[in-house]
């Protein structure tokens, strides 16, 4: 090969010419993709449009299967599907208003019978799935078959438990279906305790007494849906919403793009016009009365990591962005608790809110060496570096909990400081001493369920514990699950702790968090039994809202904080990074990271100063 | 090619091909570096050196500097450290995970090859039908699956999983291969002379098929344990692998998510690791490949 | 030729069965509970109890004796395991416990998106590898191929993860060439595009130089040079032509997996496609699409197996008639 030959030649020259040829057309390429990108750019920022994203993968928008406030479904569901009830946008704390009901519900004084009227004014919106593509107006009937979805076993949903043995005739008549489960007209089977009384009218009889009613009632799960729409789209019917809300489909490209559009047929809620004191300095009661809502089109990309979302944040490609509590552990571009100078500069606010989520170790309280042993449990709950944990994992955005009930619920007492919340791992070894003093040997390695996966952060969360267990002495081996998985694992072999992911507050009432303690109905995750704690837990969870109920709550939580069935970790605040073109954004606990949009106004004038002049 | 000569080159392939080897300047180079990580992975395994890997040695993801030489990762640990331990994690599964695969593939194939009929079917069948799974997907499959799984009440996560995950799939080359040979060789003449001659069956397989394809099973290791070594990786990264001790695969996760922060330490350390071990089995393989088998040309000047 | 198809169809029955099987043992006998992964949360037993029973998950593993003593006796059949093989042979792949999806649907949604990434992979790889291995085998031994040689080697060992986070960071996060993550323009594509052509450029160049270099130490080669015919006509009219068959088989053998997406690359480019639902399903216990991916491939591989070799008996006749 030491001569070249002539073809030899032209293959290099012929090589040479693609390559050029290509070149030319990559660069004028990229040099359209940039003009084409700043016309989109100006589109983006004076369209009447919000902009903000999903993290978790969306298959279908069905009241039944969205989950609660955590979730991405839950965050597009609600602009489009309403409960009866709703929680007030700007009260704290959180109070029910009606939303598709016309005031609050009638109660008979043995608490069984329950009587609500609805709106006259609701409409379904505009669809093919209606005789004449009308929306029709909803009536008492609509909110019953929503209802018994729910109780029907062939949608295997598990909002079921939350309706469970409440009301009359409901475990029967999902009986009856799961016995015959091909007769359809077993659907309509009449149910007792759910009784349309005229077109607005619904009664409701229940088993006992259940003051919670009405917060269930404000679930996403009990929206109304359209029977139509349902039997029209059958298994499609999750990817074609039809609802009330002020919101309606526009386009969806799956996992892409979500986009909601105004819906026509929308009655028109109208702004809350009383709040909280600063509320109207805030100039959260400027819309106050008008008509909702002001927003024209919700945008809702899909973008699970937490990396691009940042940067299309910072980009403006996104009003706002959530920073969830619990599973994901963003890297907020913070330094303390506040925001980089340069990005409030862009117009960017952070806000901080209590969530409703707590992180709890649980103790296996069924373990020979742990729930032997109130002074091991305490020990651990000393050696815990609960800070450490905030600062390396969470930016320092959470706060060091000092008592069960977390500050969300009315029940919260700011005065209650438990003693073994604090890090002292002195203390620990001295108890820990003590424990091996009294068993005559030391303890031997102690093994931990680890919820979250073995993936990334959580395993790093595992090394954190191991390191905060030897600190004190104590040898701890950590098996890491999925998420789901913790009560599954523990059921095939049990360990002596459990870190999951955490337990949020489904609605703001304290007998939700203690039914985690309760034994009454089969087990807990913590095989806790007390006694005591079971009899007030029964006088509790039927009682009314008063002060005694109040002190039985904190007398509770007493109880529990001296047995010591978990650790108590972490209590997590949200974070919530938007622009100052978001106007009348108040964080809701209850309506996830990103709010509901009909409360919602965006300033376009100021989004295009940000973002086109900048450019 | 008669009886003897068969043999006598069975015998002489080692010394000559280790010679040859060492002859290769590259490989001789690239064996020394697979030393030093093998010094490493048992020096890290047993716990001697960086046992105490969990340890926070610094503040958070601190730079590289002559205290931490290459850096700390968010808890604070040194980076050093943890790649020491990755490497025994990584040599252990490619080394379970290639006596595995030769093992099983070796003794599937030859007997297949040596009893023929049903047993030979069934073989095939299982080859066949596990090879069809396409690679990552059924070692994923497996290690999801064995992750969960205990033998005699020991919890196989972690090492075993992983490595039996990358066993149980890649056996089906090299007991396809060994298969294949085994039946030329059973048709060589040398093969019918020493049948001619009175020489059982196994004995024919242990003295003359064996050395005879004895070369291939180790040239098949040294190629095969590059791939071992990436999957070790992807199956941690992807949270399928150790998740008491650091591997690779979970820096690299880990660092995935510092990298964002300008700390890129960790995941040049890890990268590097795998990169430089990986470069160093495949030239060894090659060279190997080169000094043993006689099919391949000799290399030109 | 037909006789030799029909015997190679009927020669993938077993192996299908098998894989059918296989998965069966794998999965199905695992300790997972659908109640833990669609509700996790609730502690409350009918919930729980008639999830399993939507699912057909409360009947037994392998055979329904109490059925078929109660009712007729196909009822025997009525079990989880003929249920599996049922759904695989009708391809009713089932419904996935997480999106409640039917799986075929989403495997419907996520080729698309997957397509769209490996096919330009495929395209550009396979191009520029066999260029470059036509180009190294034709100055084989010289400085340039050593150095690409080397290349190649060095370019194999990279640690594909690495390649892509780097790539993702400095492309993308800092310099800003690309989107980061998502879907929906070419925009998309274009760098995980180039970054999988990049991981696979080492080993297939290497493997296509080789195929060539195998092909020139033929005797025709050698008869061809003594009779003095040009080196690059010998290299482009009769070794290429013969180097053919291997690389087409290794590319008709490729293309069916195209279609299962590339796991990776989908994943930290946030592209919603097979590889991704995988690397989801896997984290989220999602049964039902992990079984049908797994049957998918094994299907898939089937038939470029089956296409190739009846490539070769095409080409050859006398496979044919082994």
């Amino acid at each position: 090969m030491s001569c070249e030959s002539a073809p030899t030649r032209r293959v290099r020259w012929i090589a040479i010419g693609a390559i050029m040829l290509l070149m030319t057309m990559l660069i004028g390429w990229l040099t359209m993709m940039r003009s084409e990108a700043g016309q989109a750019l100006r589109r983006h920022a004076s369209s009447n449009t919000i902009y903000s994203m999903y993290r978790d993968r969306i298959t279908g928008i069905d009241p039944i299967s969205v989950g609660g406030y955590g979730s991405s479904g839950f965050a597009i569901a609600i602009n489009i599907y309403e409960p009866l009830y709703q929680y007030h946008y700007l009260k704290r704390p959180y109070v029910l208003t009606p939303c598709l009901a016309a005031d609050m519900p009638q109660v008979s004084d043995d608490g069984l019978t329950w009587m609500i009227t609805l709106r006259d004014d609701v409409r379904f919106e505009d669809d093919a799935c209606f005789d004449s593509g009308k929306g029709r107006t909803v009536t008492a009937a609509d909110w019953i078959y929503s209802c018994k979805r729910i109780a029907d076993p062939r949608n295997a949903t598990a909002a079921w438990s939350l309706l469970a043995e409440h009301i009359v005739g409901l475990d029967d008549y999902r009986q009856a279906i799961k016995d015959d489960p091909t007769n359809q007209s077993l659907t309509d089977a009449p149910v007792e305790g759910l009784t349309a009384l005229s077109p607005t009218q619904i009664r409701i009889r229940l088993t006992r007494p259940w003051p919670q009613l009405p917060m269930v009632m404000a679930e996403a799960c009990l929206s109304v849906v359209a029977r139509e729409a349902v039997e029209h789209y059958g298994d499609q019917f999750m990817r074609h919403p039809v609802g009330t809300g002020p919101y309606r489909l526009k386009q969806w490209i799956t996992d892409v793009e979500i986009m909601l559009e105004r819906s026509p047929s929308y009655r028109g809620e109208t702004y809350p016009t009383e709040g909280e004191p600063g509320d109207r300095k805030a100039d959260l009661l400027d819309d106050a009365g008008r008509k909702m809502p002001f927003v024209d089109e919700l945008s809702f990309r899909f973008i699970p990591a937490a990396e691009p979302t940042w940067l299309m944040l910072m980009q403006g490609q996104l009003d706002m962005h959530g920073v969830p509590g619990g599973k994901q552990f963003d890297n907020v571009m913070t330094t303390g608790r506040q925001l980089q100078p340069d990005l409030v500069k862009h117009g960017l606010i952070l806000t901080r809110f209590p969530a409703v989520f707590t992180r709890w170790i649980g103790f296996n309280m069924n373990d020979p060496i742990i729930g032997s042993s109130l002074k091991l449990r305490q020990a651990i709950s000393l050696a815990i570096d609960r800070e450490e944990f905030n600062e390396i994992f969470l930016n320092g955005r959470n706060d060091v909990p000092t008592s069960l009930i977390p500050p969300v619920l009315k029940e919260h007492d700011p005065d209650y400081i438990d003693s073994f919340t604090r890090f002292d791992p002195d203390e620990a070894r001295r108890l820990i001493a003590k424990v091996e003093a009294e068993r005559g040997e030391p303890i031997p390695p102690l093994r931990m369920v680890l919820g979250g996966g073995g993936g990334g952060v959580f395993r790093q969360v595992g090394q954190l514990i191991t390191r905060w267990f030897d600190n004190v002495g104590l040898s701890i081996q950590i098996e890491y699950v999925s998420e789901n998985e913790v009560a599954a694992a523990m059921r095939r072999s049990p360990a002596s702790l459990f870190f999951d992911a955490g337990y949020g507050v489904r609605y703001p009432d304290v007998c939700d968090l203690f039914s985690h303690f309760y034994s009454g109905d089969g087990d807990n995750r913590y095989h806790y039994q007390n006694k005591a704690f079971d009899d007030l837990y029964r006088r509790v969870s039927t009682m009314t809202d008063s002060p005694q109920r109040t002190r039985l709550a904190r007398q509770m939580q007493q109880l529990v904080m001296n047995d010591r069935p978990c650790v108590i970790f972490l209590s997590y605040n949200w974070m919530s990074v938007r622009y100052d073109w978001l106007e009348n954004f108040k964080p809701h606990a209850f309506y996830g990271l990103h709010g509901m949009a009909k409360y919602l106004r965006v300033d376009t004038n100021l989004r295009v100063r940000r973002l086109v002049g900048k450019e | 090619m008669t009886l003897s000569a068969a043999t006598t080159r069975g015998s002489m392939a080692m010394p000559r091909s280790l010679r040859h080897l060492l002859a290769d300047r590259w490989a001789a180079v690239m064996l020394v570096i697979v030393a030093i990580y093998l010094i490493i992975a048992c020096a890290a395994g047993t716990g001697w050196l960086a046992g105490n890997w969990n340890d926070r040695v610094g503040p958070s993801m601190a730079p590289p500097s002559m205290q931490h030489l290459l850096g700390t990762d968010r808890l604070g640990r040194s980076v050093l450290r943890k790649m020491f331990v990755g490497a025994a994690t990584s040599v252990s599964v490619t080394v379970i995970a290639t006596t595995i695969t030769i093992s099983v593939g070796a003794l599937l194939g030859a007997a297949a090859g040596y009893f023929r009929g049903w047993v030979d079917h069934m073989i095939v069948w299982l080859y066949t039908t596990v090879g069809s799974v396409p690679g990552l997907l059924m070692m994923l499959a497996l290690a999801f699956v064995l992750r969960d799984a205990s033998v005699l009440g020991m919890s196989l996560r972690g090492v075993p999983a992983v490595s039996l995950a990358i066993g149980a799939t890649a056996w089906v080359g090299t007991c396809r291969l060994i298969r294949g040979e085994v039946i030329k060789h059973q048709q060589r003449e040398y093969i019918q002379a020493a049948t001619a001659i009175g020489c059982s069956r196994a004995r024919i397989i242990y003295a003359h098929i064996l050395p005879n394809v004895g070369h291939l099973l180790i040239i098949k290791a040294s190629l095969m344990s590059v791939g071992f070594i990436n999957a070790e990786v992807t199956l941690s990264f992807l949270g399928l692998g150790p998740t008491d001790r650091p591997s690779w695969g979970t820096m690299i996760d880990e660092a995935r998510m510092e990298i964002s922060q300008g700390a890129w330490w960790q995941m040049a350390a890890a990268a590097g690791a795998v990169f430089i071990l990986c470069l160093a089995v495949h030239v060894i393989g090659d060279a190997l490949r080169d000094a043993m088998d006689p099919k391949v040309q000799p290399r030109q000047s | 030729m037909l006789v030799y198809t029909i015997r190679r169809l009927i020669m993938c029955v077993p192996t299908l069965l098998g894989v059918m099987l296989i998965t069966f043992v794998l999965f199905r006998l695992l300790p997972t509970d659908i109640a833990d992964e669609m509700a996790p949360r609730v502690r409350e037993q009918s919930t729980r109890e008639d999830i399993r029973w939507a699912f057909g998950l409360d009947k037994p593993m392998l055979l329904n004796f109490d059925a078929a003593r109660d009712g007729r006796w196909t009822d025997v059949f009525d079990s989880q395991f003929a249920d599996h093989f049922w759904g695989l042979i009708t391809f009713d792949l089932g419904r996935s416990w997480r999106t409640h999806q039917r799986v075929s649907r989403m495997l419907a949604d996520g080729i698309g998106p997957s397509l769209s990434l490996t096919i330009p992979i495929f395209v550009g790889l396979s191009i520029a590898s066999i260029a470059l291995g036509i180009f190294a085998a034709a100055r084989r031994g010289t400085r340039i191929d050593r150095a690409m040689l080397l290349g190649c080697v060095v370019a194999m060992n990279v640690p594909m993860l690495a390649l892509i986070v780097i790539a993702q960071y400095l492309f993308a996060y800092e310099m800003q060439w690309f989107p980061t993550y998502g879907y929906g323009s070419p925009r998309f594509v274009i760098l995980p595009v180039l970054v999988g052509i990049a991981a696979g450029l080492g080993g297939n160049v290497r493997f296509y130089r080789t195929v060539i270099l195998d092909e020139m130490h033929h005797d025709y080669v050698r008869t061809g040079r003594a009779k003095g015919v040009s080196e690059s006509r010998l290299l482009f009219g009769h070794v290429l032509r013969n180097a053919m068959v291997p690389i087409v088989t290794r590319l008709v053998m490729a293309i069916p997996f195209l279609m299962l997406g590339s796991l990776l690359l989908e994943r930290f480019f946030g592209i919603p496609g097979v590889g991704y639902m995988l690397v989801e399903a896997m984290s989220g216990r999602d049964l039902p699409v992990i079984i049908a991916m797994t049957y998918l491939g094994a299907i898939l591989f089937v038939a470029g197996n089956l296409a190739s070799d009846l490539c070769y008996a095409w080409v050859d006749p006398r496979i044919r008639l082994q």
